[in-house]
């Protein structure tokens, strides 16, 4: 990025703050307040890292695109629309969406590609709209309670499942929205593509990756609440809740981490397509 | 690769103090009520007279009352045994429970959605014990009335949640929330583990 488009950086940057000031603040005021995304203060400052990184390789020349203009003013419309519509999704997203027209409006399409991957990063720390939120996270609920019944009942222990709660002979547990898994899957995601982006040069093996969270973040949740009944019965009650549950719940959460990266590892040991001249002995 | 650092020890750091405050919070959600009503339609002796002997409770029909758990109570401290022991209703909209005869309560309540949970004072209820009712969700609360009956059926002294009904917020008793941790405290710790292999991960 030259000196040169310094102004061009200073105006689009202050005419975004104008705009987008509010949904800004709402944005950091729901990822301090709601656990299902807080995340979005450390995505946020890792996809100005890799942006600052991508932008440090080889200087190209800037070639602005006209077609970055007709994305700004699409996303103004969405943001508009959001606007009247009171919707807050439409109106976070067409934030990203006014960044990826404003960079390919005044570099090109070689600078959006080597920043594709930060604003996919900024994109995955936007809450989703509680409609679809809950179209995803009551399935997993389901799947969930159901993989916990059969693993206590496997285990010789009485279970009711009723809808989303596990009766057990000492307690009753709820998986609510929030032991869907869906914060374990929103985060091995998210894990999932730095460590792609990291670790692996092939772009299906990324995708790949990033397709092996969805299963692995099920399972792992899966085991967890299966994991909560057989404590709550074998220990007690307490063993569901306070810093116990928190706990045994991020160290569920590390493990399914270390199955991801054991998934990379696998990954990486499938050959590329034309594999290295290997010298003869 | 320094600067990548920096901002994971930083994460690090960040996602302590949110974990241990949620700690706290989990299970702690209030969501039980009792509510007092006299049983002033038993004279001194403990025999029943004829007005303002059925306890009611109302609910409006917005919402079925589960695990509802009637009581008296004995708060007059005499010991007359009638502090008895509750059974809970089981979940549904129509559901039935009966109490102990000797236990304050005589007869049965049915809680049908809609319907009026009665209960009568037995003999061994005396003047100035109190039924309570707890076991309602706090947004239930606002469509409860207690109230007495008299003989004929009419209700009679009814008594807004606001006006003799006593709140008691407990710590929910009923299902515990299975939640995970805070998405930041899930990526923080991924994002530490990448850090930590660094090196095999970028060869």
């Amino acid at each position: 990025m030259s000196r040169r488009s310094a102004p061009a950086v200073v105006i689009v940057a202050a005419a975004l703050l104008a705009v987008y000031a509010p949904v800004i603040v709402s944005l950091v005021r729901q990822w301090t307040s709601d656990e299902n995304y807080s995340h979005g203060l450390l995505v946020v400052p890792f996809a100005v890292l890799f942006g600052w990184r991508a932008l440090r390789g080889p200087a190209t020349a800037p070639r602005p695109h006209g077609l970055g203009l007709v994305v700004v003013v699409a996303s103004m419309a969405v943001f508009l629309a959001g606007r009247f519509a009171v919707e807050l999704f439409l109106m976070r997203v067409s934030l990203i969406g006014v960044l990826a027209g404003s960079i390919l409006f005044l570099w090109g399409p070689v600078h959006l590609r080597r920043l594709a991957f930060p604003l996919v990063l900024l994109l995955l720390a936007v809450p989703l709209p509680a409609v679809l939120l809950n179209q995803i996270a009551f399935p997993l609920q389901l799947l969930a309670s159901r993989a916990g019944e059969a693993v206590v009942t496997a285990a010789g222990i009485p279970v009711l499942r009723e809808g989303n709660v596990l009766i057990l002979p000492t307690t009753k547990l709820e998986v609510v929205q929030a032991c869907s898994g869906i914060r374990s899957l929103a985060s091995l995601l998210t894990l999932g593509l730095i460590l792609g982006k990291l670790a692996e040069p092939r772009r299906w093996a990324r995708i790949a990756l990033v397709a092996l969270t969805i299963p692995v973040a099920i399972v792992a949740n899966a085991a967890r609440v299966a994991g909560t009944g057989l404590a709550a019965s074998y220990v007690g009650p307490q063993a569901a809740e306070g810093f116990l549950h928190t706990f045994s719940g991020w160290l569920m959460f590390v493990v399914a981490f270390c199955a991801l990266m054991g998934c990379a590892r696998l990954l990486a040991r499938v050959p590329l397509r034309r594999p290295l001249p290997v010298a003869a002995p | 690769m320094r600067a990548l650092g920096a901002v994971m020890a930083l994460s690090c750091a960040v996602i302590l103090a949110p974990s241990y405050a949620y700690a706290d919070s989990v299970g702690m959600h209030v969501a039980r009520i009792a509510c007092g009503l006299d049983i002033d339609g038993v004279d001194q002796r403990g025999d029943r007279t004829d007005r303002d002997s059925v306890a009611a409770l109302n609910s409006d029909g917005q919402a079925s009352i589960n695990e509802h758990s009637p009581e008296v109570s004995d708060s007059r401290g005499d010991d007359d045994g009638d502090s008895g022991p509750s059974i809970n209703a089981g979940h549904g909209n129509a559901d039935d429970a009966t109490f102990d005869e000797r236990g304050g309560l005589e007869n049965s309540g049915h809680f049908a959605n809609q319907g009026s949970p009665q209960v009568f004072p037995d003999d061994r209820a005396s003047f100035g014990d109190q039924i309570g009712h707890d076991g309602f969700g706090l947004d239930l609360a606002r469509n409860i009335t207690s109230a007495l009956r008299n003989n004929e059926g009419n209700l009679e002294r009814a008594l807004a949640p606001g006006g003799g009904v006593v709140l008691v917020p407990q710590a929910d008793p009923g299902p515990t929330p299975n939640p995970e941790p805070a998405t930041m405290l899930l990526i923080g710790t991924g994002l530490a583990g990448l850090f930590r292999y660094r090196r095999q991960l970028l060869s």
